[in-house]
């Protein structure tokens, strides 16, 4: 198995030598698999929460079935209609359930958390931070207001802004970074196993011998 | 003409000295000291706080992608609850999420954990935000077995639960952003939200600035960050493991990768002083 993951793995890493017939063989393996896996994981699904609970006598169950058959007629042009009975539920359910659970700490919970004590005494550490969240998120939310050009006070409250969202944006890069690196790791510690570095050799040689094929074309 | 050509290095011979950046600590660790964060410290310190034998969740939702920074979380965490004697639920909302929780078990063997009482993988559960509101509440209307099939109403740790009120610390470990479904954010909205369990957190590193804030605020008890988190966990229990072996190659590739921006915009501003900007 380990083998088969670290052969997979040598072919798709090979497209960053350049575009070729293993990385293609790799990624069509893995879009057939993934979808073998989802649909399989959605039949099990529909099984295990609706189809044999129901035939348990938990009858109940049929109205949410019946919904979800009804989501298909969307295919069906003469019915489509019918699929938006399912889908405002969902969509209901859903917004409210979000909002309800949201308001707290993703509303009230953060404004609270922006309005600290602007001096905290014996900690500057603390007192520079919070003067630093105040000036950032209200220069963030003036960057924001299209209503009214960005001149004078506004301009520069919205210059802060701008800073602000670029630091952000550059934040998120570094990050990216650091979580794209550590897969990359991952796949080079497993690579680095036993059995998995047979494969390292050969990759080389297939890469070597395409590109003398390369140049004697 | 030499500091130019800086921008257009071969992509091929960086990927390559990224490769060999990167085995070579692994290969030949160099020990760079690991600092332990104020986040990763407070989770350590609340689990060390739980009674022996307490609930506790494990949300196991991270696929194979996530699975290089989200799996050494995941097994430093779940040790650590099993050195605690908690017993562990661990629900998916993430359609990987069960086989990675297999991967994440293999070899606990070792902590004498009864499957059943002491802990029990839950299958995969449709509908995001709506499952764990379901799941907080009242878990029957939505799981009845476990990822293997066996009936959960006979096993014994599913009778101390019957909602998110029993819990005493519940884990999400989750990759993409807090408003994703099948990630912690539905464990912020549904759980903390409603019933003020106090939640720990696994993120991926690109995902720290959007659940930073959830810490800021208090909403979110602690916080582990990429594999760098796991790393400090795995001091903080005492048993250095993968991520530990791999800071040192995450730290120089990190090195590698200022240096080349650094490159890059040698290159830049030398065409630019030029006056062939691109």
């Amino acid at each position: 198995m380990n083998l088969i993951a670290a052969s997979l793995t040598a072919m798709i890493l090979s497209y960053v030598y350049k575009e070729n017939m293993f990385f293609r063989i790799a990624e069509h393996t893995f879009i057939g698999t993934s979808s073998g896996y989802f649909g399989a994981l959605a039949v099990g699904v529909i099984l295990n929460s609706g189809v044999n609970p129901l035939l348990k006598g938990k009858v109940i169950l049929i109205i949410p079935i019946i919904l979800g058959v009804l989501l298909i007629t969307r295919y069906i042009p003469n019915v489509r209609w019918m699929s938006l009975w399912p889908t405002s539920l969902l969509v209901g359910v859903g917004t409210a359930l979000a909002i309800r659970g949201a308001i707290r700490p993703s509303l009230v919970d953060q404004i609270v958390a922006t309005t600290k004590p602007l001096f905290v005494a014996n900690n500057s550490y603390d007192s520079i931070n919070n003067i630093l969240m105040l000036v950032m998120v209200v220069g963030t939310l003036s960057y924001f207001i299209f209503t009214k050009e960005h001149k004078g006070a506004l301009g520069s409250v919205a210059y802060i802004g701008r800073i602000t969202i670029l630091a952000a944006l550059g934040s998120s890069f570094g990050n990216t970074v650091m979580t794209r690196m550590t897969l990359l790791l991952g796949r080079v510690q497993f690579m680095l196993g036993d059995p998995a570095w047979y494969v390292i050799p050969v990759a080389f040689a297939v890469i070597i011998l395409s590109t003398i094929r390369d140049r004697t074309k | 003409m030499a500091l130019e050509k800086l921008s257009d290095i071969d992509r091929r011979y960086i990927y390559l000295l990224l490769l060999v950046l990167l085995a070579y600590p692994v290969l030949f660790p160099i020990g760079l000291p690991i600092q332990i964060t104020h986040e990763a410290r407070t989770i350590y310190d609340d689990i060390e706080a739980i009674p022996e034998g307490s609930l506790v969740v494990m949300q196991m939702d991270y696929s194979a992608g996530h699975a290089a920074e989200l799996g050494p979380q995941s097994r430093a965490i779940i040790q650590h609850m099993f050195m605690k004697r908690l017993k562990i639920i661990m629900p998916c909302f993430e359609p990987e999420g069960p086989a990675q929780t297999v991967i994440t078990m293999d070899g606990m063997d070792t902590f004498d954990a009864v499957y059943g009482e002491d802990w029990v993988q839950l299958p995969y559960m449709v509908g995001g935000e709506s499952a764990v509101a379901a799941f907080a509440s009242n878990w029957p209307s939505i799981v009845t077995t476990d990822h293997f099939g066996n009936p959960l109403e006979d096993m014994p740790i599913m009778k101390l639960y019957n909602d998110a009120n029993d819990v005493v610390y519940w884990f999400a470990m989750g990759g993409g952003s807090p408003a994703g479904g099948g990630s912690y954010g539905p464990a912020i909205t549904q759980v903390v939200a409603r019933y003020g369990t106090p939640l720990g957190v696994g993120a991926l590193a690109w995902g720290a600035p959007l659940v930073y804030p959830y810490y800021e605020s208090g909403t979110i008890a602690g916080l582990l960050i990429g594999q760098r988190g796991a790393a400090e966990y795995e001091l903080l229990i005492n048993k250095p493991m993968s991520a530990v072996a791999s800071t040192d190659s995450i730290s120089i590739s990190h090195l590698y990768v200022v240096l080349l921006i650094a490159l890059g915009n040698v290159g830049y501003f030398s065409r630019k002083f030029r006056g062939e900007r691109k």
